[in-house]
């Protein structure tokens, strides 16, 4: 029923390996696990041994029958029949119990591993360096938490506890047989490779047209995704036709390479049919010839159909199980090659330099830097900001503007070279006392699936009601939030798509409002706010700016003209530096950036 | 259901021939263990050569029904396989069309994501389910049927015992059902929650760090990620519960079976190969009704991405061709139109009148959300007015082919939106008989050549442009434009991701192209505009001023409050100012005299 597809992840590369570090996992649950062990073999054992018991049973009615039939002795004796049914429901009780059991182990073991998975993940992410995700898409790290750890649940959950009673059914059963027919254990077993060769073959075959098909569908779901995405051009362009063309064919294909797939895994129980069926008549025809010339009593006969009908499905389920190990290898390999990534490290071994009273001198010397060794983006810069200086950062797109401040909070380590605030390198500090002493607003406006109360609060989450109200007024967009039917209270949904763009900027802004900090980062920060608003919060940025360090990063060069310095970056390297009238008059790239406004 | 079921009819004559199959394949799956109950009691009694023979002509009589009975599962898998994927291919063709046919309007009813998941996840789950339920919805309860007849057939007596441990059964999966139902959809929510919470610490990575609060995300995260351990430990439980009683409702079934016909053998009412038949027929049909309510524990799911694809289908299109009027020229007129969202109380643009001639450029400026996009669309009727009309050449749009409407329109929005394809293929979305000559014409103009040349036109876009920045795209898309060569053009603040120099060349490019077009343009810096025929300056949805930039700097109070905001516009001479127009006129003469 729980029949699984074979999903199209990765095969794992190294199995063993792969296993070997979830098992370091499940280490910690080893008496609970061995327990699972245990109650699962033993339940399995206790309904192998059913059938056994069974046959005496039948074996004795069929003796009181052909004695009462032809006339010689007593007939079915009652009480050895109460006595059998009586272990054999005692059997089946048992096996029942440690069922339970076991499931609720199964299920507390499986979840717990799974919430420590998760946990680990998302502590891990919040301690790996930023150049990490320069290189992962957020898809594909998300699918780790969750698909992935999905894989390892459901195998600690059904795939160990199925492994176990397949590997001891198979064994108990082979016993079993052997004890009531040698003979005919034999001729069953002729059934064991015939049924491993058809069940790998057809997985075999099957999995590659459910990969074919995960394909499909991904190029599938790529053209829908592109053309919702893109529907005012295509009805613009009047493409609808042409498009729908381009999604049918796909349709189709996907079509038929999962009828092909859904067909080949549907064969799968007909053919087990077929191989179990016939094995089944060969033991039936043997058996009760067996039977006639006195080899074999019925009762034995009963229980040896009983067990052969048990026989094929484990061997069956065994290679299923074979199969389902490897997506779990391949899950394992990608949450641990997640937990295995190098963390960012604090690698001054002294004290940590304590942050009272940091005035907010910033000094930047021969900074080398590149997001991969070999392809440098700041290529040394030097700068000298005292505290409370406003400095701007102009250039191109990809100068390296928005990277020279990621370096400065300490995301990530410089090639060569040294940043200090107050004299202290940087790298001085603790992680977190260091990001206390700055605030950014950033062109990217990040809100989470909060109310908006919660999102200002962010920016210093022990603050007042009052205080949150005052950082809104101050950054307009108290009025905006009191139109909204639910005020403060409003959840800014998942998209973050029911308030616009200027809007969000203003709440980030506001949101930095309350932070506490020596120095302040200014990343485009209103860019989608039009230029009246822009004019009307400038109090407020103002204000946000008192007293502070701060860098301003500013498409529109009207917002930077009265920066104490402006630094002009181009490819990595500060070209120019000086005040706006000084830079205009040396009549260099900055003063072409500025007339070309026109 | 109504549209599974619509979906299902053209595959109803196949879906008959599953039905009979199904039938052969239950009959002979149930025709098994009665001839082994003969060979059974045949084994007991003879004891001569005669018997084996007997025994080893049923014994190919099985072999026979097997090979038949797997013959029909082959068939009924080939059968599901064919209808399901069918019913899928259909349901996502279906909806895809009905999506593409929607207007703006309905795309933002839906949100995008989500009619993506609908067009893709949901039909899958149709599928899983149609295939699962044609395999064991219509074989369970034939089979089940099939098999309480046959069981009567051995033994009438012993009926009871199935029917009460099927009641057994039933109850159990009932209660579990009422039980874990709830937990599931809680589950879904949890996970989901997960999801969220996980994708907004990724993408908020950077501020988070910023702000510390790492430990607040922690907490949060952990919050959700300890109630999905509890509800999915609850649900494992259970379900793993339900195997081990399920086997013991069957085996203690089983001994009912041997105590109850033990005595009728013993009464010579029963034969013991009746016995052994009856108990498989019995563990067949608990086992046939226990697959079956599986089915039905599945079904909702089904029946919910059913409702979802339903909804979309039955969304009415709200925008469609009703005429085919030949409009007279191209110049575009405004009459008093409003606008508003589905049912919002306020109207996003409220009584606009003007008019944007042939060969001339109208511009509208305003600040965000004053409306200036919503103007632009209503003239290709990616939306329709709520009031007052929209005129091309005197005729209402609403009265055109739309076709032909979207035919006369160069329109380029404000994110360039690309397709994944090359440059060639993006170009052609314009003109689909392009020559390659017309495409390179079209992007020098676009001042798009100095990128592309690197690898020519046929150089690779990836999906949305990705592989190219932002003032790239939007030049690709003003080249996609200029290629339909359309009396009306309409920018849609197409120039906001081009730094001065390139929009300064490409505008001077535009000017030459398009003096005969119509053409109207949303504008956010008022040096771009400043030379249009005529600036309509727009303030939360109503007209503030029209005219020349001359006439707006003198008199229209917001246009100079935009003015003012943006630097250098030589409204407050100062010194700074003054300096760089001299520069100007000094450096690089042209254009700016020209405008000045």
């Amino acid at each position: 029923m729980s029949r699984r597809k074979p999903s199209p992840i990765e095969k794992s590369e190294n199995f063993k390996e792969n296993m070997k570090k979830l098992m370091i996992v499940l280490k910690e649950y080893r008496v609970v696990l061995v327990i699972i062990f245990c109650t699962s073999a033993l339940a399995t054992l206790l309904n192998v041994a059913g059938p056994m018991v069974m046959a005496s049973a039948t074996n004795e009615m069929v003796r009181g029958f052909l004695a009462k039939m032809n006339g010689n002795g007593p007939g079915i004796n009652f009480t050895l029949i109460i006595e059998i049914l009586g272990i054999m429901l005692i059997l089946y009780g048992m096996s029942w119990g440690v069922g339970i059991i076991e499931s609720i182990l199964t299920a507390k073991v499986a979840t717990k591993v799974s919430f420590q998975l998760r946990k680990k993940m998302i502590e891990k992410i919040h301690n790996l360096p930023l150049s990490y995700f320069n290189e992962q898409k957020y898809g594909d790290v998300l699918s780790r938490i969750t698909n992935d750890v999905d894989v390892i649940n459901t195998t600690l959950s059904q795939t160990i506890s199925q492994g176990v009673s397949a590997t001891v059914t198979v064994l108990g059963v082979l016993v079993m047989m052997l004890i009531i027919s040698i003979r005919m254990t034999i001729v069953a077993m002729i059934i064991v490779p015939v049924v491993g060769i058809v069940v790998t073959g057809i997985i075999k075959k099957s999995q590659t047209y459910f990969t074919r098909q995960q394909n499909y569908l991904g190029e599938l779901n790529g053209i829908i995704e592109e053309d919702y995405t893109g529907h005012n051009i295509i009805k613009l362009y009047n493409r609808e036709e042409s498009r729908l063309e381009e999604f049918n064919e796909t349709n189709d294909r996907l079509r038929k390479t999962s009828r092909m797939a859904e067909f080949i895994s549907g064969l799968m129980m007909p053919i087990m049919n077929i191989i179990s069926n016939i094995g089944y008549v060969l033991i039936c025809v043997l058996g009760v010839s067996l039977a006639t010339s006195g080899n074999l009593t019925i009762g034995g006969l009963q229980a040896f159909m009983q067990y052969m009908r048990r026989f094929t499905q484990p061997i069956a389920q065994l290679g299923n199980i074979l199969n389902e190990l490897q997506l779990t290898a391949a899950a394992s390999e990608r949450i641990f090659g997640l937990l295995e990534e190098g963390e960012q490290v604090h690698y001054v071994t002294g004290p940590d330099v304590p942050v009272d009273n940091i005035e907010g001198s910033v000094d930047f010397e021969d900074v080398v830097f590149g997001y991969e060794d070999n392809k440098i983006v700041i290529d040394g810069f030097s700068a000298s900001v005292n505290p409370g200086e406003k400095v701007a950062i102009v250039g191109p797109t990809g100068a390296g503007k928005t990277t020279i401040v990621k370096l400065l909070m300490g995301f990530y380590e410089l090639n060569s070279g040294r940043i200090s605030i107050d004299g202290h390198n940087i790298t001085e500090f603790s992680k977190e006392d260091l990001r206390d002493e700055f605030t950014i607003v950033l062109q990217d406006t990040w809100l989470f699936n909060g109310t908006i109360r919660d999102n200002i609060r962010y920016g210093r989450l022990d603050a007042t009601d009052e205080e949150v109200y005052e950082a809104a007024k101050t950054a307009q967009v108290d009025y905006f939030i009191r139109t909204l039917p639910e005020g403060y209270d409003t959840v800014i949904n998942e998209e973050a798509d029911n308030i616009s763009q200027g809007q969000k900027q203003l709440l980030t802004i506001a949101r930095a409002m309350l932070a506490h900090s020596s120095i302040l980062i200014l990343d485009e920060a209103t860019s989608s706010v039009d230029t009246r608003t822009e004019i009307r919060i400038q109090n407020a940025m103002d204000k946000l700016m008192k007293g502070k360090t701060c860098f301003v990063i500013a498409h529109r060069l009207s917002t930077i003209m009265d920066a104490d310095l402006i630094l002009v970056l181009k490819d990595g390297n500060i070209i120019e530096q000086g005040s706006h009238s000084q830079l205009l008059s040396a009549g260099g790239f900055y003063s072409e950036l500025f007339y070309s406004q026109f | 259901m109504k549209l599974f079921f619509r979906n299902l009819k053209p595959f109803a004559g196949i879906l008959v021939i599953a039905m009979i199959v199904l039938g052969v394949q239950a009959y002979t799956s149930l025709k098994l263990p009665d001839l082994m109950s003969d060979m059974v009691n045949a084994g007991i009694k003879a004891t001569n050569s005669k018997a084996t023979d007997f025994i080893w002509g049923k014994g190919v009589e099985m072999i026979l029904v097997t090979l038949v009975g797997a013959g029909a599962a082959v068939l009924v898998s080939f059968i599901a396989a064919i209808i399901g994927t069918g019913i899928s291919r259909n349901l996502r063709k279906e909806v895809f069309e009905k999506v593409t046919s929607f207007s703006q309007g309905e795309f933002n009813n839906f949100s995008t994501a989500s009619l993506i998941t609908r067009n893709t996840n949901d039909i899958s789950q149709v599928q899983m389910v149609s295939i699962l339920g044609i395999r064991l919805l219509c074989y369970s309860p034939i089979l089940g049927i099939g098999g309480i007849v046959m069981a009567l057939r051995k033994s009438t007596s012993l009926g009871w015992i199935i029917a009460v441990s099927l009641l057994v059964v039933f109850l159990i999966i009932g209660m579990l059902f009422i039980l874990i139902t709830p937990k599931f959809k809680r589950l879904q929510k949890l996970t989901d929650k997960i999801n969220l919470i996980a994708r907004e610490n990724l993408t908020g990575l950077l501020i988070i760090r910023a702000f510390n609060a790492k430990d607040h995300e922690l907490e949060r995260f952990n919050e959700s990620n300890e109630n999905l351990r509890s509800v999915s430990r609850i649900i494992m439980g259970t379900m793993g519960g339900l195997f081990p009683t399920m086997m013991f409702v069957m085996n203690a079934t089983a001994v009912a079976i041997l105590w109850y016909g033990g005595k009728s053998i013993d009464m010579g009412n029963m034969q013991v190969g009746d016995m052994i038949a009856f108990i498989q027929y019995s563990m067949q049909i608990i086992m046939s009704f226990l697959l079956l309510t599986m089915v039905f524990v599945l079904l909702p799911r089904a029946g919910i991405s059913l409702s979802r694809l339903q909804e979309v289908l039955e969304t009415p299109v709200e925008i469609f061709t009703t005429d085919d009027r030949e409009p007279v020229g191209y110049t575009v007129e405004f009459n008093d139109v409003c606008f508003k969202y589905g049912d919002a109380e306020k109207n996003v643009i409220d009584h606009i009148t003007f008019t944007a001639e042939e060969g001339k450029t109208t511009a509208i400026i305003g600040s965000t959300g004053s409306g200036k996009s919503t103007i632009l669309q209503l003239i290709p009727r990616l939306f329709d007015v709520t009031c007052g009309n929209v005129t091309i050449g005197g005729v209402d749009v609403r009265r055109m082919d739309l076709k032909k409407l979207r035919d006369m329109i160069g329109y380029v929005p404000q994110k360039g939106m690309l397709f994944k394809g090359t440059f060639a293929s993006n170009l052609r979305f314009g003109d689909p008989r392009g020559s390659d000559d017309a495409v390179k014409k079209a992007l020098a103009q676009a001042q798009a050549m100095d990128f592309v040349s690197e690898n020519g036109i046929e150089g690779e876009v990836s999906q949305g442009g990705a592989n190219l920045s932002g003032g790239q795209k939007q030049r690709i898309a003003i080249a996609r434009a200029l290629i339909k060569n359309a009396p009306i053009y309409i920018f849609d603040d197409t120039f906001s991701a081009l730094d001065y120099k390139t929009d300064r060349e490409l505008r001077m490019a535009l000017r030459n192209e398009m003096s005969h077009a119509t053409v109207i343009m949303v504008a956010q810096r008022v040096s771009m505009i400043k030379d249009a025929d005529r600036i309509i300056v727009l303030d939360n949805g109503e007209i503030v001023g029209q005219g020349t930039h001359d006439y707006l700097i003198n008199n229209c109070p917001v246009y100079i409050e935009i003015a003012k905001s943006q630097p250098n516009m030589e409204i407050g001479q100062t010194q700074e100012n003054g300096n760089i127009l001299n520069s100007q006129a000094d450096g690089k003469g042209g254009e700016i005299n020209e405008q000045a």
